[in-house]
């Protein structure tokens, strides 16, 4: 495949997901079931990104000691709903990651 | 206070918006630079890309399954399944910018990535009401060009230089955990907590499936559980 018609393809694609509320809210209104569907795709996707890696070595469940991911992500997780700050929580669950990694 | 505010002024405003969230954009756009140009074998090819699509998570997976061998339709659908939530915020910020010209609000939607959205949306509002309403746009213009910029230098960055970075430094981390803060503000509805439990599992649950089946499988069954759940809430 080559690289020119990827790009095109999957900029195209991701354009549409930007462009297509946008044109569409000019003309319709939202009906609450599709905004409440919509809704939801933020949870969904983010969660299914991050638990598999977090949790998953090569497709396998791994839940010891040995996956600092874990622990990094717990601190990151309360740093984030206690402070809101972005920045804090990113330093915070890397800072875990790698105080745990070196400890071992 | 602030009730008027030149385009200038918002644009500026905008960009400082942004600064918190460098953290997270800096090593997402090296780590995201640098796979990429290690799959497509070219530095030119992975920046192109990087810079277009202008959306991380959507070229990590594409490029990943890419490396699988996935064919080019199944890249698109990972690439609309994953971004589907810039409907989301499109959504929230077109009452903002529906009074431009189409050319406007086209290039705009350009700049619709996470955080750009989650770090404007307040200030939108609040100016929405005030005198500032008239040149808000340039806030949100300020924010995503800043972004943009700032991930297409990492991603550069990180395509040239990429396979000086050590594994050890647990950079593909950094995303994962910027997602976690994105969801620290979203899991507050019973619903979307219930939706965000039912993907994470299943998606767990199936991660050993080749071609991110598990990531669709994931996402299919949170937004399932999600509607389900807020039938129940809704009393019917």
């Amino acid at each position: 495949m080559s690289t020119f018609l990827l790009i095109v393809a999957l900029t195209a694609v991701t354009y549409f997901t930007r462009i297509i509320m946008i044109v569409l809210i000019g003309k319709t209104r939202l009906t609450p079931r599709m905004a409440q569907v919509l809704n939801l795709t933020v949870p969904a996707v983010f969660m299914a990104i991050v638990a598999p890696v977090i949790l998953t070595s090569a497709g396998a469940l791994n839940l010891t000691v040995v996956n600092a991911r874990i622990p990094a992500a717990l601190v990151a997780a309360v740093i984030a709903f206690r402070t809101r700050s972005m920045a804090l929580t990113i330093g915070a669950g890397m800072l875990t990651f790698w105080l745990w990694r070196f400890l071992q | 206070l602030n009730s008027i505010l030149t385009p200038r002024a918002q644009f500026l405003d905008g960009m400082r918006a942004q600064l918190p969230t460098l953290a997270g954009v800096i090593p997402f756009g090296l780590a995201a630079g640098a796979y990429t140009a290690n799959v497509l074998n070219s530095a030119p090819g992975a920046i192109a890309l990087h810079a277009a699509m202008f959306a991380g998570r959507g070229q990590m997976i594409a490029v990943q399954m890419l490396d699988e061998g996935a064919p080019l339709l199944l890249l698109m659908l990972a690439a609309l399944i994953v971004n589907l939530r810039n409907m989301v915020y499109a959504a929230g910020l077109a009452p903002h910018i529906n009074h431009l010209s189409p050319r406007w609000r086209a290039f705009l939607a350009f700049f619709i990535v996470d955080t750009v959205f989650a770090f404007t949306i307040e200030r939108l509002r609040r100016d929405s009401a005030s005198a500032a309403a008239a040149t808000r746009h340039f806030y949100l213009l300020g924010s995503g060009v800043f972004t943009f910029v700032v991930w297409t230098a990492a991603g550069i960055i990180g395509a040239v230089f990429g396979q000086r970075i050590p594994g050890s430094w647990g950079l593909e981390l950094v995303p994962q955990l910027a997602f976690i803060y994105v969801l620290s503000g979203n899991l507050r509805t019973r619903t979307n907590v219930i939706a965000g439990m039912a993907a994470g599992l299943v998606a767990t649950a199936f991660a050993w499936l080749p071609l991110q089946l598990g990531l669709f499988a994931g996402v299919l069954a949170g937004m399932a559980a999600g509607m389900l759940a807020g039938q129940r809430e809704a009393g019917t």
